[in-house]
């Protein structure tokens, strides 16, 4: 913005800026991502693990935290709006919009197999954060996969078509699944002091878990059928945050600490099964409708900054699945008694930004590198006495763009999960993920002439 | 563009072709083991029939042109195994073609009945010696079956016919002829003329006649003569004393009884599952050893399934098949496969299945279908390929 006299004349540059046609633009180009991402996802090339349970835990607090392991309770950022706590949102200076798309290759394995090799795209999840008052009480809403069931498992076989003559076909099963349950959260956050903030969130959680299991023949003797299984689920849940700024530190270190607690949710649903061939569908019985029972959420973390270029966190998440009671019958959950077990994941993480927020340093050193590591006892395992663990590293830039207040993160994961014993498959994993996040003043008042 | 800008952009690019270009392998067997462990596996079962036995639902017989009708049958035979049975024929005649004025403006004064026979069933050494009924009322013979009962008339004449195959020709007395001049020389003789009953007097054998070779000619001097054709036949059963046996049951042609058949394709025993194929299978006896050699006994070849509701009302042909050499015969089309998935769900209005010989058969053989248990390999029996729905 320049000035000549008494008039303020904007540049073009700054009249965008103003309007927020640039947010505008990013998150047209993110919902475009989304279409393409859909795409990839419906391709079913998830693990096999998804199939379990209600699916995949799925986590994306800000992309900050994705590349710093993942937690975040206790993170404090004016650039990123930071959805592992609902206290984090009074840090808020500028309207923030952030999204992600993920994308995962896996290789898996397993004892008499051939190593198979997938590939899938999803959502990591949309963002927006807005100060109510500037760094002291904010809202935001978030939409993120809360679980997420893709997978797709092909067995060729023979089938000893007639025993009488000992004649065999030979048979193709097919295993796909599709979809899970999305979190859209609402939340505020407000900063009571100098030290404490609290917030509270609410979490809409809905999706579908479809399955199918088909057989084909190749042949005119038999028919082919694929019989699907839709379950539609929603209910409510609520998270309450506290974050409180450690007293006593100097010399510029901060030691912030972060807890929340998710209170257990139940989600009603109804299930559908229908059969498929060919020549049409048919829908099998009435549609059955049941409840589930999500588990108590407790989330803690610690945040330490020594300096302004580095930041370190750990986090611990525990989810009481043990507990978990469902109406509908699930792969991995006997209703006789849940065989869930608790889910626990430990990650640290650490940032070093060398800019440190000095707007004029050079575009080097305002990039920002994150490291962190995690390991995540999965809450479902298709052998009760054997767990599901999951153990990887984390990192990311995170890249200033042309458009103030905006970055571009790049995020990778790569690690491993499952084992290959008592007939169980191992993953190893790589995960991309890019990330937007756009931040800029709203509802300033232009200057008066 | 600002240099500071290149760097994201052109990795964002790289992603983003990354998601657009890099295409996933084709589709794994890894974990496989894991999902069988939860979901159902394809597997072939084998169900015993849980019944089969005779019915009091007799064979559908009657039958004309369009329905593919092959002969008319009646006699009476004492069969060594089956039993006695008691066959009356009931034909019914059309004009062949329009008649010319020659015919019909000229009283008739000759009328024979030609009756093309082809099926001998019983001792072909005694001749059978039948009498030939007025049948005075209208009678169905679509879907009409063998038990079915059509009122008789006055005897028009006896006739002696070899137990053979060949051309039988037996004249019209002068008195039914000239009785019936003015109706067999109306235009509405289709509607008013009823046809006749062939009962069997005497002799140890059923005979068939061919439908498309069997006439009534007539002719009226001087004029032309014409022919009738027969354009419906029903032949009735009556079975007295039929046996019964504890290793087979009788699915006999031409008879007042069927075969229910029943398999438990839903329930506890059975639960929902997708149906892939079934095979249903049999097994017959061969009894010929117990028959003397004059006994014409003419090879059952062909028998069909079809699957109808309780009522009898809804019927579904599902296939005719062959009967093998040794005996056996087995059903296995996608029309069984879906009948079988849709009473698994619970959504059929079929009751069971019936064993027949199809009309084309026309006769009064049998097959004794073997259903000793303690030979259960030749049980009728269905291997259903199927995958439980979990």
């Amino acid at each position: 913005m320049y000035g000549t006299g008494r008039k303020t004349v904007l540049s073009p540059r700054d009249k965008a800026v103003r309007t927020g046609k640039p947010g505008i633009l990013l998150f047209a180009c993110l919902f475009l991502f989304q279409g393409l991402s859909a795409q990839a996802q419906s391709l079913n090339d998830g693990s096999i693990y998804s199939r379990f349970g209600i699916g995949e835990r799925q986590l994306f607090n800000s992309s900050k935290a994705q590349a710093m392991g993942g937690g975040g309770y206790a993170l404090s950022s004016t650039i990123y709006a930071n959805f592992a706590n609902p206290a984090s949102l009074s840090d808020q200076f500028y309207t923030r919009f952030a999204g992600g798309l993920t994308y995962e290759t896996i290789s898996a394995s397993a004892d008499g197999f051939e190593t198979g090799r997938l590939a899938s795209g999803s959502l990591s999840g949309i963002q927006i954060a807005l100060p109510l008052k500037v760094n002291r009480t904010g809202i935001g809403i978030s939409f993120s996969p809360y679980t997420r069931v893709s997978y797709r498992v092909v067995g060729n076989s023979e089938l000893t078509s007639d025993p009488e003559n000992a004649t065999s076909t030979p048979l193709v099963t097919r295993f796909n699944g599709n979809g899970g349950l999305y979190k859209l959260s609402i939340a505020a956050g407000h900063r009571l002091n100098s030290r404490f903030s609290f917030g509270l969130s609410t979490d809409l959680l809905f999706g579908i878990l479809e399955e199918t299991q088909g057989a084909t023949f190749n042949s005119t003797q038999f028919v082919d059928r694929t019989v699907e299984s839709s379950t539609r689920l929603n209910g409510i849940a609520a998270t309450f945050g506290a974050r409180w700024l450690v007293p006593g530190l100097k010399n510029g270190r901060s030691l912030v600490v972060g807890a929340t607690a998710t209170i257990p949710a139940s989600l009603s649903g109804e299930r559908a099964l229908a059969l498929t061939t060919a020549v049409g569908r048919d829908t099998l019985g009435t549609t059955t409708k049941g409840d589930m029972d999500l588990p108590l959420s407790v989330g803690v973390g610690f945040a330490f900054q020594p300096n302004p270029r580095w930041s370190l966190i750990a986090d611990v998440t525990y989810e009481g699945w043990s507990s978990f009671k469902s109406d509908f019958s699930l792969p991995g959950y006997d209703s006789s008694g849940s065989t869930f077990d608790d889910r626990i994941r430990i990650s640290a993480g650490a940032e070093y930004w060398p800019a440190a927020g000095r707007n004029f340093a050079t575009y080097g050193s305002r990039i920002a590198y994150r490291f962190g590591v995690y390991s995540d006892k999965s809450y479902v395992s298709p052998v009760t006495s054997e767990s599901i663990n999951s153990v990887g590293m984390t990192t990311g830039l995170s890249l200033p763009s042309l458009i103030p207040g905006t970055t571009i993160d790049f995020n990778f994961d790569v690690g491993r999960r499952g084992t290959t014993s008592n007939g169980l498959v191992r993953d190893r994993y790589v995960r991309f993920g890019l990330n937007i996040n756009f931040g800029e003043r709203w509802f300033d008042r232009l200057p008066r002439s | 563009m600002s240099t500071n800008f290149r760097l994201p952009l052109k990795l964002t690019s790289v992603f983003v072709s990354a998601i657009l270009l890099l295409g996933c392998d084709d589709p794994t067997d890894v974990g496989r083991s894991l999902v069988d462990a939860q979901a159902g596996e394809t597997s072939v079962t084998t169900l015993n029939a849980s019944t089969l036995e005779s019915n009091s639902i007799g064979d559908i017989t009657g039958g004309n042109a369009a329905s593919g009708a092959v002969r008319v049958l009646a006699g009476v035979v004492q069969d060594p195994v089956a039993g006695r049975i008691e066959s009356t024929g009931f034909m019914d005649f059309v004009p062949s073609s329009q008649f010319e004025s020659t015919f019909l403006n000229n009283t008739v004064d000759f009328a024979e009945l030609q009756l093309s026979i082809d099926y001998v069933y019983g001792d072909s050494t005694l001749p059978v010696t039948f009498e030939l009924l007025a049948v005075s009322h209208d009678w169905t013979s679509t879907f009409t079956r063998a038990d079915t009962t059509i009122l008789t008339g006055d005897p028009i004449l006896v006739t002696t016919i070899p137990s053979i195959e060949g051309k039988h020709t037996v004249e019209f007395p002068q008195e039914w002829i000239a009785s019936n001049d003015a109706l067999l020389r109306s235009s509405t003789f289709v509607d008013d003329f009823h046809g006749f009953a062939l009962r069997q007097v005497s002799g140890n054998a059923i005979l068939g006649a061919r439908f498309s070779e069997s006439i009534i000619r007539a002719s009226s001097a001087p004029g032309d003569t014409v022919s009738f054709s027969l354009s419906k036949v029903i032949s009735t059963a009556a079975e007295p004393d039929a046996p019964t046996s504890s290793d087979h049951v009788l699915l006999r042609d031409g008879s007042a009884k069927g075969l229910d058949l029943r398999f438990s394709f839903e329930g506890e025993s059975f639960p929902e599952a997708m149906i892939h194929r079934v095979l249903m299978r049999f097994n017959t006896i061969d009894l010929s050893n117990q028959y003397p050699e004059t006994f014409a006994r003419p090879e059952v070849t062909l028998v069909g399934l079809r699957a109808v509701s309780e009522d009898g009302g809804s019927r579904l042909d599902i296939a005719e098949v062959i009967i093998n050499a040794d005996g056996s015969f087995a059903f296995d089309n996608t029309s069984l496969t879906n009948v079988v998935q849709t009473a698994n769900l619970g959504k059929s209005v079929l009751d069971r299945f019936e064993l027949y010989l199809p009309v084309t058969q026309s006769g009064v053989g049998y097959l004794a279908i073997e259903k000793d248990l303690t030979h259960s390999e030749n049980y009728p029996r269905a291997l259903v390929t199927l995958t439980p729905i979990n």
